[in-house]
């Protein structure tokens, strides 16, 4: 027999018992339903907490800091020292000092911390915004927190656009020299969304030009290379005194603990299907029995013990088949179509956004080629038996 | 001249373990069947008529003898080989029809030749022709089972007979019939056998059936007592194609029972039918195309 025959075959003895083939094709698609709805909803709270924890991160720079105690400093002489490494594309510097804060307008002050960076740096923070936008780095522009604004008391709308003045106050040794001005004017065009700290963050050019600088906080290294960002670390710590910190290793992590709760939550799913593949065990093991003389005519007609096997594990698949695309389409659907109604709810109730739920192809894919690998597997037994069938025993039995 | 035996059983015997014991069923049997003869077995229940044709039949290994189809040892053969033999030469019809349930009658009628890989829609076409010419085309789309008894036996010879077989095996054909069911049917065979040169091997019961054989083989208790030679071989008709002959033969028949009364659902089919069909004969004797795949 052609395949084609063989299938066509198969399709219509499962045909012929409908209810029988639809149940167990039901309990396939349950199973394989499980499957996706709950490892889709694991795929979907990694995907949020990677996010989450990424933000508008990249995985190309790491975070330099000084540790604790004075054997490390990122003096001039080590920031030279880390550009001039193989992987280094850029470093990008963070300087940290008290300020005292004047806002002109209406003369209110306030001391704060001062964090001078870059627009690079900010982006590769946690910081995010309130109001307006971050600042460019060379139009003398500037960010405050939310907490400023309560020492100052006064809302956003008054502070936002005006100008600030502030003076960077020196300690430990991290501004050099003498100050050529006391103090910087700069407008503000953003407000940190941050209650706790009281800070302002602006360009660092402009005060390592008013002061000068022989040491920073911190830094952030780009690199060239993520693959090799690991010896890159490692370069940096041997230099003494110095700690690195990457969002890849949280990434990592996080991905490490989502595999243990996927894989979890897939066994939840196996479960269901290991019982799905009895009942299709079930249901081929019985249609064999019944077919018995039929297999015993279709052997004495000529049929090839190859092909009575082909028969058996193309039933098999062809359930397995039925049963994955059904189980796929309703663990999409399920899955989906959840997420859609939470978000509705959400938007209704003016709360953001998510999608906690989330298929890779990939994950399907593997799916599907391990539905058909069942369905033969379950099929494989039924299958051997139905080629021993003796077509003589077969014609006897009444 | 001395013709070739078809079949050639040299001295068989068959045994069953029944626990620890050993049953003969049957007992040093010998005989010859040469092409175009109409073999009748014939003996008492369980004196194992039905175990000799599976033997023959190729599904059972004898525990001593041998078996020989055309002059092959048919157990020296391999397990593939018998099944090909089984595809292509030799037919086997069972006193009740075994069907393939999924299937049609059309579609059960034609699933030999799927066997061939012949393309599906041929097949169908060829199962259409032979169920026309006796007069069942009307039943080809209904499930097996919704038939007569009589209807699904002629439905069965038919898938013997699709494969265009040498030898059909027939184990008690009529056993399940009523009187004018079993005229049919042996008449069909009768066709078969003269005008198409079938060899024919036959169980029956009924001894009113005895005219039909060529050759009357008597069994008892496992053992060939008797051999009764009755006339020579038929030869076949070469002039003609299979639908010619089943053609004319559903023609006699029809008017063979159009004796008032006797009408059983199943003839009484075939005789309103056939005056529409003669036409057809010549387009059914095209040649079968073959395309089996080595
Ligand atoms: N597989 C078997 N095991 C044991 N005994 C068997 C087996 N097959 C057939 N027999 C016995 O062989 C004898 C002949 O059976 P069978 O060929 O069917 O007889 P018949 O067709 O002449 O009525 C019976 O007594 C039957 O019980
Ligand atoms: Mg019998």
């Amino acid at each position: 027999m052609t395949w084609k025959d063989i299938i066509s075959l198969g399709f219509r003895n499962l045909t012929s018992r409908r209810s029988r083939t639809l149940l167990t094709i039901g309990g396939v698609a349950v199973g394989v339903t499980a499957v996706i709805f709950l490892v889709s909803i694991g795929y979907g709270i990694q995907r949020l907490a990677i996010r989450e924890t990424l933000q508008s991160k990249s995985l190309s720079f790491f975070d330099v800091k000084v540790g604790t105690g004075d054997i490390g400093e990122l003096d001039s002489k080590i920031v030279n020292k880390i550009t001039s490494f193989n992987n280094v594309k850029g470093i990008h510097l963070q300087l940290e000092t008290p300020a005292k804060l004047t806002l002109p307008s209406s003369s209110t002050k306030a001391d704060v911390i001062a964090l001078f960076n870059s627009t690079t740096y900010l982006q590769q923070t946690d910081l995010t915004l309130k109001k307006g936008r971050l600042f460019a780095d060379d139009k003398g522009e500037l960010l405050i927190s939310d907490a400023v604004l309560t020492l100052l008391s006064l809302p956003a709308e008054k502070v936002l656009n005006s100008k600030i003045t502030f003076q960077p106050l020196m300690r430990g040794g991290l501004l050099a020299g003498k100050p050529k001005t006391d103090e910087i004017t700069f407008t503000v065009v953003g407000i940190i969304d941050d209650r706790e700290t009281p800070y302002l963050s602006a360009p660092i050019q402009p005060v390592v030009d008013a002061y000068g600088a022989f040491a920073f906080s911190a830094a952030k290294i780009e690199v060239e290379n993520v693959s090799e960002i690991a010896q890159t670390r490692q370069q940096i710590a041997d230099l003494g005194g110095l700690q690195t910190e990457y969002v890849g290793d949280i990434i990592s992590q996080l991905n490490g603990i989502f595999s243990v709760v996927r894989t979890v939550l897939a066994g939840f799913g196996l479960i269901a299907t290991f019982v799905a593949a009895l009942g299709m065990f079930n249901t081929l093991s019985v249609s064999l029995m019944e077919r018995t003389r039929e297999i015993g005519v279709m052997k004495t007609l000529g049929t090839k013990r190859r092909d009575v096997w082909k028969l058996f594990l193309v039933e098999g698949m062809l359930i397995s088949i039925l049963g994955g695309i059904g189980g796929i389409a309703l663990g999409l659907g399920v899955g989906y179509g959840l997420n859609g109604i939470v978000n509705l709810i959400a938007k209704a109730t003016g709360n953001a956004t998510t999608s906690f739920y989330y298929a890779p192809p990939l994950f399907l894919l593997l799916i599907i080629g391990l539905i058909i690998l069942l369905g033969a597997l379950v099929g494989l037994i039924p299958a051997r038996r139905a080629t021993k069938i003796s077509p003589l025993e077969a014609l006897r039995y009444e | 001249m001395a013709v070739e035996a078809i079949f050639k059983v040299d001295k068989i015997s068959k045994r069953y373990p029944i626990g620890k014991r050993e049953i003969e069923v049957l007992h040093n049997l010998e005989l010859e069947i040469t092409p175009g003869e109409f073999v009748i077995l014939i003996g008492p229940s369980g004196c194992g008529k039905s175990t000799f044709m599976y033997l023959m039949f190729g599904l059972e290994p004898p525990s001593e003898g041998k078996i020989y189809f055309n002059n092959q040892d048919i157990f020296a053969m391999h397990e593939d080989q018998r099944t090909e033999l089984r595809s292509h030469h030799i037919a086997m019809v069972h006193q009740q029809p075994i069907w393939i349930k999924a299937l049609s009658v059309r579609e059960n009628v034609a699933f030999p030749l799927l066997l061939h890989r012949i393309p599906k829609s041929d097949a169908v076409a060829k199962a259409d022709r032979m169920l026309h010419v006796l007069n069942l085309e009307k039943l080809a789309n209904q499930h097996p089972h919704e038939l007569s008894v009589g209807e699904q036996q002629r439905c069965s010879l038919m898938r013997s007979l699709i494969t265009e077989p040498e030898v059909i095996f027939a184990d008690e054909p009529t056993g399940n019939l009523d009187t004018d069911s079993s005229i049919v049917v042996m008449e069909l065979l009768k066709t078969i056998n003269e005008q198409l040169g079938k060899t024919i091997i036959m169980v029956t019961h009924n001894m009113s059936h005895m005219p039909y054989g060529s050759k009357i083989v008597s069994m008892i208790d496992g053992k060939i007592v008797n051999v009764e030679v009755k006339r020579p071989p038929a030869s076949p008709d070469n002039n003609k194609g299979i639908s010619d002959i089943l053609g004319s033969w559903a023609d006699r028949n029809a008017t063979a029972t159009t004796k008032p009364a006797s009408d059983s659902s199943a003839t009484g089919k075939v005789q309103t039918q056939v005056k529409s069909k003669p036409s057809l004969a010549q387009e059914i004797s095209k040649p079968q195309t073959k395309v089996t795949k080595p």
